[in-house]
């Protein structure tokens, strides 16, 4: 039988490799981003920089799949509902937001950054949410 | 579902935390079961049930 302490550290751990590895994806984003402006003008380097994104997003998500894996039932719960509403906010908003872009509806210029941040503040809201209800 | 995990916990002497100690969840899910706002997968409930050396029916009470 697993004893909270265990069932603790094993959070802890898995909550701070996450951390680690969403900190090394977004410094390895700034470097993808800002590296052709201000730090190289070789090509070969971009394409370099952005598969090193694309390989520390993917040990992300792995971090993040464990991380969800080591939770309780109860709080695997919490975030599956918060992940059900963030992605259905993020497919019905984007679609909307696309077909006003189509008709040249759209008042603002469609970018993925803000869908990326629709999707965060949804799943931190659907979080919040649920932690006070099974509080 | 109704339970006497509370009335259980006392008779035992243990904590939430104790208790989610013992079964290996975190202390919000104890908290959660005992007021009747989730209820736990058959696993943990075979687990508090063990713990408590009660039977599962002992523990919780199925109503509509």
């Amino acid at each position: 039988m697993k004893t909270t302490e265990s069932f603790k550290e094993l959070q802890h751990k898995s909550t701070k490799r996450l951390a680690v590895w969403t900190m090394i994806w977004v410094l390895s984003s700034a470097l993808a981003t800002f590296g052709p402006e201000f730090i190289w003008e070789n090509t070969l380097y971009t394409y370099a920089g952005v598969a090193l994104f694309l390989i520390t997003g993917a040990a992300m998500i792995l971090a993040n799949r464990k991380h969800i894996l080591n939770l309780d039932e109860l709080q695997q719960r919490m975030h599956l509902e918060a992940m059900a509403i963030s992605l259905g906010i993020a497919v019905v908003l984007g679609l909307g937001l696309s077909i006003l872009e189509q008709q040249d509806l759209l008042g603002f210029k469609m970018d993925f950054a803000f869908m990326t941040i629709v999707i965060s503040l949804t799943y931190l809201a659907g979080l919040a949410i649920n932690t006070r209800r099974f509080k | 579902m109704k339970n006497r995990i509370k009335e259980l916990r006392a008779r035992d002497a243990f904590t939430q935390e104790d208790l989610a100690h013992e079964v290996g969840v975190s202390r919000q899910t104890i908290n959660a079961i005992e007021k009747g706002k989730f209820d736990p997968s058959l696993p943990l409930a075979f687990k508090l049930a063990h713990l408590f050396k009660t039977p599962i029916e002992g523990i919780f009470t199925f109503e509509d």
